[in-house]
């Protein structure tokens, strides 16, 4: 190693020996343990160095510096504390404001319930249940739905196809909850069966096991069609329209 | 928040650390006032983000990181320094003289305020944290090679400065590295 690259690795490595790689050092070692000259600028760069790090480090402390910071601290840590519970007391504030204003909005448009309006409704969901009954009819080659006496169709559960002596016929489901009575309507016509042997009085005949009752009902317009009812409870009455009394 | 940071709060670190970053904070700026500025403004800052704090033994690097960050910042808005230019290393002095005088610390202060701000830091980390030269670079988020030549340039500028019979002796100056 010559005196120039031995210069140039102190430049860059003065003050601690370990940045230095190992076979560097070593040829650096060797290299000022016969060269005196740069000896002796290693000598003064260690003492520069050392002379600077305890310049550098000679800075007096102010009195009571520690107080003030700790002060410093604790009035930003305060302001701190201010400013979250000011942001989660205008937060709530706002949430209680929107709260406030939907419920008032609500109550304000909440539809207002009167007599005539239910029973509008009423009558209306009863003709819907009646144009699906009719549609579904119709669908099946059947007229519309117009027994002689008219049926409850709120009390309608189910319209569905069903088995009658052995074939397929429309069929309407009743509930009556509150007599715990159920009614079957079959819509039948007299092409497909011979109804003379029910009772054509409208009056209902008892019989089976489980108290099952039979009744024709007649169609108000066409003498071909009529509907066989199979219900239990006290009477078809349960299934029927409430007529008021004339 | 990290759990160590959080749970120490920012009071043992001021305990433990608010006369070295003072010391550094004054060597970067240069005057008391400001030092004490700096402080007040890093351990504020340091009590914001504590929790990004994870290892409390690299709470000092963490905090000078943080100081150097809002001088830096200040810096932007006031380049009041007279620096000078770092182009030249020059090449240490053949024949120095044997023995090397005191630093006037004031001197040392002058000599360093010459400085840009890229060559103050590493010098100052250098001798007064005795920091390496990988801890000054990450420190700095700098190549280790740009931090050596930074620092070998920075030492030359105070040599000249404060020790100028030694610089007499210096040989051919070295530019361009």
């Amino acid at each position: 190693m010559d005196c120039n690259t031995a210069r140039m690795l102190i430049a860059f490595f003065g003050r601690q020996g370990s940045e230095l790689a190992p076979e560097d050092a070593a040829e650096l070692d060797a290299h000022l343990a016969g060269c005196p000259a740069c000896a002796a600028t290693v000598r003064f760069e260690r003492q520069f160095d050392d002379r600077v790090a305890k310049a550098m480090l000679a800075v007096p402390v102010p009195a009571n510096l520690k107080a003030r910071l700790l002060d410093g601290v604790a009035v930003q840590r305060g302001a701190w504390y201010r400013q979250k519970f000011y942001a989660v007391a205008g937060l709530a504030a706002a949430i209680v404001v929107t709260v406030g204003a939907i419920v008032a909005w609500q109550i304000q448009h909440a539809p207002e319930l009167t007599p005539a309006g239910i029973v509008s409704q009423e009558d209306a969901r009863a003709q819907d249940r009646a144009r699906f009954v009719d549609r579904y009819l119709r669908e099946h080659g059947r007229p519309d739905f117009r027994p002689e006496r008219p049926f409850d169709l709120n009390q309608l559960e189910l319209v569905g196809m069903g088995d009658l002596e052995g074939k397929d016929v429309p069929v309407l489901y009743f509930v009556n909850g509150p007599k715990n009575a159920r009614a079957k309507v079959y819509v039948v016509r007299d092409t497909d069966f011979n109804w003379k042997n029910l009772p054509q009085d409208g009056s209902s005949q008892p019989g089976g096991l489980f108290g099952h009752q039979v009744a024709l009902v007649r169609d108000r317009e066409r003498s071909g069609v009529a509907y066989v009812v199979v219900f239990t409870g006290a009477g078809l009455e349960l299934f029927l329209e409430e007529r008021s009394p004339a | 928040m990290g759990a160590a940071g959080s749970r120490r709060g920012i009071a043992p670190l001021v305990d433990e650390h608010y006369q070295s970053l003072y010391r550094y904070a004054y060597r970067l700026s240069g005057a008391a006032a400001d030092a004490e500025d700096l402080t007040q403004e890093a351990f504020c800052k340091a009590q914001a983000q504590l929790a990004t704090l994870r290892d409390p033994d690299r709470a000092k690097p963490w905090l000078f990181s943080i100081l150097r960050n809002a001088y830096l910042h200040r810096a932007r808005t006031d380049r009041a320094h007279k620096q000078v230019s770092l182009d030249a290393v020059g090449e240490l002095a053949c024949h120095p003289p044997a023995d090397v005088p005191e630093v006037d610390p004031e001197r040392l202060q002058q000599a360093l305020n010459e400085l840009p701000e890229g060559f103050r830091t590493p010098v100052i980390l250098f001798y007064f944290e005795d920091m390496s030269y990988r801890d000054i670079a990450e420190q700095m988020d700098l190549p280790i090679g740009t931090v050596m030549s930074r620092l070998a340039r920075a030492k030359t500028h105070l040599r000249d400065r404060l020790m100028p019979a030694a610089a007499q002796g210096a040989g051919e100056v070295t530019r361009g590295l």
